[in-house]
């Protein structure tokens, strides 16, 4: 039988500093990991720690997978100070994936702050593999500055799609940036999406995932159409530590995926 | 399946036989109760039947999710469950069998199988037996359960309880023994409830006989006068009160009430730790030498910091939210998750508490409080 805890070896292939605070790890598992857009992993730093990352490549790169790491604590703080070579732990992949099938023929609104934009990359190539399905694909992305911005060397390559809008706010902007300034959410102003006919996915900090929500809501999006990845603490990462409730859901086994109307009525949903 | 009769002294030889392929676990009384104990050949004939009334101290969840177990050693060729020897357990009670119906759904979920769960779970036989009296804290039957274990129950209960949240019948856990003891003057009655028992039986069936219809029938008023027992010392707190507390804490959510309620808690993880049906845990890496370890360690959401995220955002920051967890997790999102309650009614949260706090209290002030 599987252990589910044991840990397939990857090494670190190579290492992008994507930001002063963020990195991209480039992992080379032993064995392969297949897995969908949406789903994470568990990455052991070995003898030190474990903690949850969603690949922010493309699922159907199956050789490789990239995990875009923000330096927030103990383990992250680890994982920046280790070099291309070394060899981590990984397992996986775990929760449910984003339900693609759903957005075919839709509108597809993508939100994303900071390093939410790891999972929404994923996501974002996902929907590029088979671009003529949607309808329209939206990616509103927000940074703090334009050096906070994660995959600078991906976007001039993406502003060039033809099936893709993309829209981009920094908080503070410095003498050289030419998008919008503000908060992510003002960028949900400019868009004109049909209500009837679209999804939003939403993944950020929770106080720009509160506030593009509320902000989704007054523009008239319903809640089953508002797409949420929570994050909560794990540590298993399949559905039996307990450390991932949210209301009854365990975010590792139920998620990391939810609408909004899944979750609007459980308290502390923003924490 | 079949009852049969056999005498104390039969069954205590037909344990000596078991010892050749079995360690032998019963309770074995110690200060304030009972704890399990590995018997040996010799203090087989000890094991106290009469005297080991209801519920040991420890819960049965030692047996299959110990307190710290390692579950990698993060090696290519795995230390998969390691076979560990098989095991009888005797004289394990009603609420303990209920319990390990939430241990079972929450690790043989068919998604990720808990290998080391699994394993012990398969290589132990477990013995019941009924309850000869209850504790003060006892409220078994408020949660739908009977101080004897029936098999397959899921006992249907007032036929007013029904939860809005659960439409199928009853709200307690199924039980499975592999084999339930009664005792009567002498004898034993004995319920098999399992293959595995079944197999236990034919294998010695000279040493038993079919049971008398009589025997039967002094089962049955045993058990009706336990049942009453355990009722009359919940008459304050009823199995209303279980289920209206499912609608109540829905509607509302009061911190004020529960800010008072858990004045008392001293956050000492007592409550989760004792109790069968608690599952949390914590996957705790080391290094040793070359090796490096993940072990499985009991955790509880009881403590402070047990949700907190990167950062410092944490959804149960304040004592009031993590003790009401206890009771939302218990008597609301598991019956939603599972169909049933994750709480036994077993009591030794009530014992354990530090604070005093008695958790039938707590349910009656929540649902009288509207
Ligand atoms: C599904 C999911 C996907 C994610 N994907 C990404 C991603 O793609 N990129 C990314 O950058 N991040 C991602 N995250 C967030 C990432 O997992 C966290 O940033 C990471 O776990 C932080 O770990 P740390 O040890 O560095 O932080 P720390 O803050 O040191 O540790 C957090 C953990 O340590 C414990 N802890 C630390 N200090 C204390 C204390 N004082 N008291 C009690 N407990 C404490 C907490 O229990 C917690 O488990 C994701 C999270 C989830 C849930
Ligand atoms: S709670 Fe019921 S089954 Fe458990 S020990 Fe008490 S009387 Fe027996
Ligand atoms: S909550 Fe208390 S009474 Fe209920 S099963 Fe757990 S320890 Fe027993
Ligand atoms: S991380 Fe363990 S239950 Fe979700």
């Amino acid at each position: 039988m599987k252990n589910p805890y044991s840990l397939t070896q990857a090494k670190i292939e190579k290492i992008i500093s994507e930001t002063p605070e963020i990195k991209t790890f480039v992992l080379k598992p032993k064995e392969s990991l297949p897995f969908a857009t949406g789903q994470f992993i568990e990455l052991t730093v070995p003898g030190v720690g474990e903690a949850p990352f969603t690949p922010s490549s493309s699922p159907y790169e199956v050789n490789k997978i990239e995990v875009t790491i923000m330096k927030a604590g103990f383990v992250t703080e680890k994982i920046h100070q280790m070099g291309e070579g070394t060899v981590v732990g990984i397992r996986g992949p775990y929760g449910k994936g984003y339900p693609i099938e759903k957005f075919y023929n839709k509108e597809v609104l993508i939100v994303g702050g900071g390093v939410g934009l790891a999972p929404l990359r994923s996501f974002l190539l996902t929907l590029l593999h088979e671009v003529d399905k949607f309808k329209r694909i939206i990616l509103c992305y927000g940074a703090k500055t334009p050096e906070d911005i994660v995959y600078k060397q991906s976007f001039p390559e993406w502003k060039k799609l033809s099936g893709l809008e993309i829209l981009r706010s920094v908080d503070k902007a410095d003498e050289n940036w030419k998008e919008y300034e503000g908060v992510v959410t003002i960028l949900l102003d400019e868009v004109k999406v049909n209500l009837g006919e679209s999804v939003t996915i939403v993944c950020g900090p929770p106080i720009m995932m509160k506030f593009a929500t509320r902000k989704l809501i007054e523009l008239g999006h319903e809640p089953k159409n508002i797409y949420l990845s929570m994050e909560r603490n794990m540590s298993c990462g399949i559905g039996k530590c307990g450390h991932c409730a949210l209301g009854k859901y365990y975010v590792c086994k139920d998620g990391p995926v939810f609408t909004y109307e899944e979750i609007k009525d459980i308290p502390e949903i923003w924490v | 399946m079949s009852t049969y009769s056999i005498t104390k002294t039969d069954w205590d030889k037909l344990l000596v036989e078991l010892f050749s392929e079995y360690d032998l676990y019963s309770p074995k009384g110690v200060e304030g109760g009972w704890t399990y104990q590995l018997l040996t050949k010799d203090n087989i004939a000890q094991i106290s039947y009469e005297s080991h009334k209801y519920c040991s101290i420890d819960p049965l969840k030692i047996f299959f999710s110990p307190v710290k177990e390692t579950v990698t050693d993060n090696k290519e060729e795995e230390v998969s469950s390691k076979s560990s020897k098989k095991r009888v357990i005797v004289g394990l009670k009603s609420c303990d069998l209920a319990a390990l119906s939430i241990l079972d759904r929450v690790f043989l979920s068919e998604d990720f199988i808990d290998p080391f769960y699994k394993e012990k779970r398969e290589n132990t036989i477990l013995m019941s037996s009924d309850c000869l009296d209850a504790k003060e804290s006892c409220f078994c039957t408020e949660v739908g359960g009977n101080p004897f274990p029936e098999k397959d129950s899921g006992v249907t209960y007032d036929s007013d309880y029904k939860s809005s949240i659960i439409s199928k019948g009853s709200l307690f856990q199924k039980q499975s023994f592999d084999l339930n003891l009664t005792l009567l003057d002498n004898e034993f009655l004995v319920e098999v409830g399992s293959e595995k028992g079944k197999r236990l039986i034919e294998a010695n069936r000279t040493l038993f006989s079919e049971a008398k219809k009589e025997a039967v029938q002094k089962r049955e008023e045993k058990r009706e006068g336990m049942k009453a027992k355990v009722r009359e010392r919940n008459k304050v707190f009823s199995s209303k009160v279980v289920k209206s507390f499912q609608d109540i804490i829905k509607a509302k959510d009061d911190s004020i009430l529960w800010k008072e309620l858990s004045e008392d808690c001293v956050e000492c993880g007592a409550c989760t730790n004792i109790c069968p049906t608690c599952h949390c845990f914590l996957l705790i890496d080391s290094a040793q030498k070359e090796k490096f370890f993940k072990d499985k360690t009991w955790d509880s959401c009881q403590f402070n910091g047990f949700a907190r995220m990167a950062g410092g955002a944490d959804p149960s920051d304040e004592l009031w939210k993590r003790f009401r967890n206890r009771y939302l997790c218990k008597y609301s999102y598991k019956p939603e998750n599972f169909g049933f309650l994750a709480c036994t009614g077993c009591g030794r949260c009530i014992d354990a508490c530090q604070g005093k706090i008695d958790k039938r209290e707590v349910l009656n002030k929540v649902t009288s409080s509207q």
